[in-house]
C-alpha cells in the first residue's frame, strides 16, 4: 500500500524532547518473544514500538506471530489489507510495500501473514530473505513480534535479531518456560554458528532431555570440550555473544520487582553465562481496559504505572550499547 | 563462562576483592534470601539439588572470607595480589610493608618445607631467618602477632598436670608482654617487641636454642607449646633451661625466638611444656624429644613418643587458631600455617608413633573445642552419627571417593585445597560439626603431610 518513499523515516534531530534522549541507533532488530503464550509479548512489543517512536527513534513493527497475528489489534489499527504474506509469497518486492501507518508518528507496522497456509514454518531460505529485509527498512528499530514456543522458527528469529527480549511473568509456569526458551536458543545458537562442529546430535539430545545429555549450556561446552578441544575457544566466544535481554511483565507486588534480577543473577550463578535486565512492567488495569478498547496503552493511558514501566524499557532498550 | 562450583567466593558473593567483612554478610544475606528454596525465579532452571549446593557454598564462602585468617590464606590460593590482602581500609597505605611480608612467608613457608618438615615451630623460626636476610625490619613487624586472641587453653589446668605450676605462671607474664606489644602492630611495634621480649637479643644464643628445639619436639601438643612460650616470653626462668638443652644454639635463634613467642604466648599450657621440655623428666620422651631436636630438629621422628597425648588429645586445648589474627594483617600467613602445622605434627606423631592412637571415639560429646580432626575422627564421628559413607555422600553430594579419602587421610588423592575446604565444610556441617575448625585443623594436616612428602 505505501510506497517506498513513505516508509523513510527520517529521524527528527532537532526536536526537542526529553534531554536525557539518547541517540538512536539505527536498524538495530529486536525480537521480542519468550516462549509462554500470554505472557504479554504482543502488547510488550507494541508499547515498546510506541515508546521507541515516542522518544523520537523511527520505528517498524512485525508481527512474527506467525499464525496467529494480531498486533495490529494491540494498536487499535484496523485489519491491514496487506500483510506479511504478500512479501512471502512474493506478491510484493520489498517489505516497504506492506508497511502500514499506525496512527503513531514514525511508528509503523507490518501485519503478521494471515490464512496463509505453512505461514508459521517459513522455509530457511524465507526467514533469511525477510530478515535480509527487515535490516535494510531504513528505521532506527525493527521490532519483532516472536510468537509463542520454542520452535526453529521462532528461535531463529530470536537469534538472528540485534536484541533479544525475554518476556516472562513472576509466575512459575512463565519463569519455566523462559529458560526453557533461553536454553533452547542458546543450543540453537551454537548449533547454527557451528556447523562443522557437528553439534546436532548433543543439540537434539539436549533438546530431548537425553540421558546423558547436556542438560544446562555449561554442560554443551564441557562435551565440546572433550570432543573438539580445539574449537572450545570458537565456542565460547559464540556463547559470549549470547546476551538476551529480561523483561519482566504483569508485576504486582514487590517481591514481583525482584524476579528478573534474580532470573538474570540465577541465570549467571548456574550458567556461568550473561543475562541483560530491562526493566519491570507493573500490572496495571489500564492494560486490559486498552486491550479491549483496542488501542495501545502508552496512546490511552501514558501515565499509567504499565506505561511508566515500558518507557523505561524503552529507554533502557535505547541506551544499550 | 563459570557455573557457581567454578566461581570463587568473591564471585559468587558478587562482591569485591576488597570487601569488607560487613559487606560480605550483607552480600550473604541477600543471596541466600534470593536463592531460597521457594524462589520462582528459580522455577525450572536447575534440578532442585542445585540450589541448596549454591546456597551451601554461598555460606562457605561467607564462613570463610568474614574469618581473617582464612580469608587471607584464601587469597593467597586465589593468586591474588597482596595488596588484597589488607583488610582494612586504612591498610591501603602500607601495601609495600604487606607485600614483603608476604613474601618473607612464601620463602620462609618454602625453605621450612623443603628442610625441616617435621618441625613445626621451625617454620615460624625460619621465617625470621629469612626475614633478617631480606628486610629485618620487617620481620620484627612480623614477629607481633596479635596474642589478644589468648585461647585460655583449658588445658592448662587439666592434661598438662606435668607441667609444674610456676610454668605455667610464667607463661601468664609472659603472654602480657606479648599482647602490649602486639597491639602496636605496625613496623614499628615489631622492633620494639623484639626489644622488649628478654631473651630476643642478648640471651638470644642459648634460649634462641631451646627455643627451636623445644617447639621441635612439640609434637605434643604440650610440650611444644610450652617450649614456645617459655622460650620466647620474658619470662626468665624458661629460657635459661631451654638453654641448656640448646647448647647448640642455631644461627637464627634470636629472631626466632620472638616470633614464636608471640603466637603462643596466648597459651598458658605452652609456659608449663616450655619447663617440662628443658628437664625432660616427666612424661614420655616428649621433653627428650624437645631439645635434641632443637637443632636436627627435621628427622627425629622417631622420639615423638606422646602417647599420653592421643587420649587426651581431643580434649587437650590447643592453641586457637584465633591467636594468629592479629598476624593475619601484619602477615598472619605464617603464623596460621604454624599452627596448622602444630596440630598436623600431633596428628603425625600419633600416626606415625602409632603410640596411642586417636581414640576411637564413639560418641560426639567427646569432641573437644580443639580436637584435632583428621580422617579418622570424621569417620567416627560419621559412624557416630549412623551414616554410611554413600549416606553421607548423597547428603551433602560429595563424591564416595573423596570421603573416603579424606577419611582416609589419602591426601595425595583430594583435590585442591580449594575444593577440599568446600568438601570439608559440607561434610562438616552434615555432620554437625563446626566446619571453620575441621577444615583448619585437616587442611593444616594436609598441609603437614605435603611438605613431608
Amino acid at each position: 500500500m505505501s510506497d517506498g518513499a513513505e516508509n523513510v523515516i527520517a529521524f527528527p534531530q532537532s526536536k526537542p524532547r526529553a534531554p536525557p534522549r539518547p541517540k538512536a541507533r539505527a536498524r538495530r532488530i529486536v525480537a521480542v518473544g519468550g516462549g509462554k503464550g500470554g505472557i504479554g509479548k504482543s502488547l510488550v512489543s507494541a508499547n515498546l514500538g510506541v515508546a521507541l517512536a515516542q522518544r523520537g527513534a523511527s520505528v517498524v513493527l512485525i508481527d512474527l506471530d506467525l499464525g496467529g497475528a494480531n498486533l495490529h489489534t494491540c494498536l487499535g489499527v484496523a485489519q491491514p489489507t496487506v500483510s506479511l504474506s504478500d512479501f512471502i509469497e512474493r506478491r510484493v518486492e520489498t517489505l516497504a510495500e506492506v508497511t502500514v501507518d499506525t496512527g503513531v508518528e514514525r511508528l509503523k507496522l507490518i501485519s503478521g501473514a494471515r490464512d496463509v497456509l505453512d505461514a508459521a514454518n517459513p522455509r530457511h531460505a524465507q526467514k533469511q530473505k525477510l530478515l535480509r529485509h527487515a535490516r535494510s527498512l531504513d528505521v532506527d528499530f525493527v521490532v519483532l513480534d516472536l510468537g509463542a514456543g520454542t520452535s526453529f522458527n521462532v528461535l531463529d528469529f530470536f537469534l538472528l535479531a540485534d536484541v533479544g527480549v525475554v518476556v516472562l511473568l513472576p509466575e512459575p509456569t512463565s519463569i519455566e518456560n523462559a529458560y526453557r526458551f533461553i536454553k533452547a536458543a542458546f543450543f540453537r545458537r551454537l548449533q547454527s554458528l557451528e556447523p562443522e562442529l557437528e553439534l546436532e546430535g548433543l543439540v537434539t539430545a539436549a533438546f530431548n532431555g537425553q540421558e546423558g545429555a547436556p542438560r544446562t549450556p555449561h554442560e554443551l561446552i564441557e562435551q565440546v570440550r572433550a570432543r573438539t578441544p580445539a574449537a572450545v575457544g570458537r565456542v565460547e566466544l559464540a556463547v559470549s555473544s549470547f546476551r538476551p535481554h529480561v523483561v519482566l511483565n504483569q508485576a504486582r507486588t514487590r517481591g514481583d520487582y525482584d524476579v528478573g534480577p534474580s532470573v538474570v543473577s540465577a541465570w549467571k550463578k548456574f550458567f556461568g553465562l550473561e543475562l541483560g535486565y530491562l526493566g519491570a512492567i507493573s500490572h496495571d488495569d489500564a492494560v486490559w481496559k486498552t486491550v479491549r478498547a483496542r488501542k495501545a496503552l502508552l496512546v490511552e493511558h501514558p501515565q499509567s504505572a504499565a506505561a511508566a514501566g515500558l518507557t523505561q524499557v524503552a529507554a533502557n532498550l535505547m541506551a544499550l550499547p | 563462562m563459570k557455573p557457581f562450583e567454578a566461581q570463587s567466593y568473591y564471585e559468587l558473593l558478587e562482591i569485591k576483592v576488597s570487601a569488607p567483612a560487613d559487606e560480605i554478610r550483607a552480600a550473604y544475606q541477600r543471596l541466600s534470601e534470593q536463592y531460597a528454596e521457594d524462589q520462582v525465579a528459580l522455577y525450572g532452571l536447575v534440578e532442585p539439588g542445585s540450589a541448596s549446593a549454591l546456597r551451601a557454598r554461598l555460606l562457605e564462602a561467607m564462613e570463610i572470607l568474614t574469618d581473617d585468617d582464612l580469608r587471607v590464606e584464601y587469597d593467597r590460593e586465589l593468586g591474588l595480589p597482596p595488596r588484597a590482602l589488607a583488610r582494612r581500609p586504612d591498610d591501603d597505605d602500607e601495601p609495600p610493608a604487606q607485600l614483603a611480608m608476604t613474601d618473607l612467608l612464601q620463602l620462609a613457608d618454602r625453605a621450612v618445607h623443603s628442610t625441616h618438615p617435621r618441625v613445626p615451630f621451625e617454620y615460624v623460626g625460619e621465617v625470621k631467618a629469612t626475614s633478617v636476610q631480606l628486610a629485618p625490619r620487617e620481620l620484627a613487624a612480623v614477629p607481633l602477632p596479635p596474642s589478644s586472641s589468648p585461647t585460655p587453653a583449658p588445658a592448662a589446668g587439666g592434661p598438662p598436670a606435668r607441667p609444674s605450676a610456676p610454668a605455667a605462671e610464667a607463661a601468664a607474664l609472659e603472654g602480657e608482654p606479648v599482647t602490649t606489644e602486639l597491639a602496636p602492630r605496625p613496623s614499628a611495634g615489631a622492633l620494639g617487641a623484639s626489644g622488649q621480649s628478654p631473651a630476643a637479643e642478648p640471651a638470644a644464643g642459648p634460649d634462641d636454642a631451646s627455643a627451636v628445639g623445644a617447639t621441635a619436639p612439640a609434637e605434643t601438643t604440650q610440650t611444644f607449646i610450652g617450649a614456645l612460650p617459655g622460650e620466647t616470653l620474658p619470662g626468665t626462668p624458661p629460657p635459661e633451661a631451654a638453654a641448656d638443652d640448646a647448647g647448640t644454639t642455631p644461627p637464627s635463634a634470636p629472631a626466632a625466638e620472638n616470633v614464636n613467642a608471640q603466637p603462643f604466648a596466648a597459651v598458658r599450657r605452652s609456659a608449663a611444656s616450655a619447663e617440662a621440655s628443658p628437664p625432660g623428666p616427666e612424661a614420655e620422651g616428649s621433653t627428650g624429644e624437645s631439645p635434641a631436636q632443637a637443632e636436627s630438629a627435621p628427622d627425629r621422628s622417631a622420639p615423638r613418643p606422646l602417647p599420653p597425648l592421643p587420649d587426651e588429645s581431643p580434649a587437650l586445648p590447643r592453641p586457637l587458631p584465633s591467636t594468629a589474627s592479629v598476624l593475619a594483617q601484619e602477615a598472619a600467613i605464617g603464623v596460621a600455617e604454624s599452627q596448622l602445622a602444630r596440630v598436623s605434627k600431633v596428628a603425625q606423631a600419633n600416626r606415625e608413633a602409632r603410640v596411642t592412637e586417636p581414640e576411637p571415639r564413639p560418641r560426639l560429646p567427646e569432641l573437644a573445642p580443639d580436637a584435632e580432626y583428621n580422617g579418622e575422627l570424621l569417620r567416627t564421628v560419621r559412624q557416630a552419627a549412623g551414616l554410611s559413607l554413600q549416606q553421607l555422600a548423597d547428603k551433602t553430594r560429595i563424591g564416595a571417593r573423596h570421603l573416603e579419602s579424606v577419611e582416609a587421610d589419602r591426601y595425595s588423592a583430594l583435590p585442591a585445597t580449594v575444593y577440599l575446604r568446600g568438601i570439608l565444610m559440607n561434610l562438616s556441617r552434615e555432620l554437625g560439626l563446626d566446619g571453620l575448625k575441621v577444615s583448619k585443623s585437616y587442611l593444616g594436616l594436609v598441609e603437614r603431610a605435603k611438605s613431608k612428602g
